[in-house]
């Protein structure tokens, strides 16, 4: 039987676990900043002149898993 | 400099380590990145938006919109339940980015007009959520009807075809209807 090929993710779960509950902005899968809203996270981008960095939230540690968004 | 052709294949995203999952799986999201185009072609924040075949629609957190010069709430709005809870969403036609894999890693890809890929569609915007999960949601309304998907957990990956693909794939084996 044929092995099937995985793709590596995009491994963020450490960097996420680092910023937990927060709103980060990640460039290259590192984290360039961090907020607690994401108002406030686009803002300091925009002071630090980052424009192609990506926003996500980091789940909180304790927080449950979210299935089932729609 | 066109957008690159497709398919443009996506690795998941890891979120979360499987050590304290009962289970041990890792949690692994179909995530792409994306951004809003305001008029003029004023561009959004750069998200990561979740591709989600169980949402109805596409969505975005509310300040997006505002980001980028665009007023949804004088556009169609309804409730839904999302992540549990009863949110007022409003519609508005609005452009959408997809950014190329490239941009997910340190090669730099810009997902600018140039390597991004636009397209026209309504969005829901979700009003007054304090924290949502993700700021963007793309969902079969906005994204599965323009796209053909094809997502594999096994392979951890994600695959996004032109709109066509499907039906050149698989037409010939729907039954053709009555109408």
């Amino acid at each position: 039987m044929a092995t099937t090929r995985k793709m590596r993710p995009v491994d963020l779960a450490e960097e996420l676990r680092q910023c937990a509950g927060k709103w980060v902005a990640l460039k290259g899968g590192r984290v360039v900043e961090v907020r607690e809203t994401p108002y406030a996270l686009v803002m300091a981008l925009h002071e630090r002149g980052i424009d192609d960095a990506t926003i996500l939230r980091a789940p909180a540690s304790n927080e449950p898993e979210l299935v089932g968004f729609g | 400099m066109a957008p690159r052709p497709f398919p443009w294949l996506f690795p998941y995203v890891k979120e979360r380590d499987p050590e304290n999952n009962p289970l041990g799986v890792t949690v692994l999201r179909p995530l792409v990145e994306a951004r809003l185009i305001g008029p003029g072609g004023r561009e959004g924040t750069k998200v990561g938006a979740l591709v989600d075949s169980g949402s109805s629609y596409t969505l975005c957190f509310d300040w997006m919109a505002q980001e980028v010069g665009i007023d949804p709430y004088d556009g169609p709005d309804m409730l839904l339940k999302i992540a549990g809870g009863l949110r007022r969403v409003f519609f508005a036609d609005v452009t959408l980015r997809l950014c190329p894999p490239e941009s997910q890693g340190s090669s730099g890809a810009a997902c600018s007009a140039a390597d991004g890929l636009d397209w026209s569609t309504p969005v829901g915007f979700i009003q007054d959520w304090a924290d949502p999960p993700w700021l963007m949601v793309l969902g079969q309304f906005g994204f599965l009807d323009r796209f053909t998907v094809v997502m594999s957990r096994l392979s951890q990956a994600l695959a996004i075809e032109d709109q066509e693909h499907f039906d050149e794939r698989y037409g010939a084996l729907i039954p053709v209807s009555g109408e």
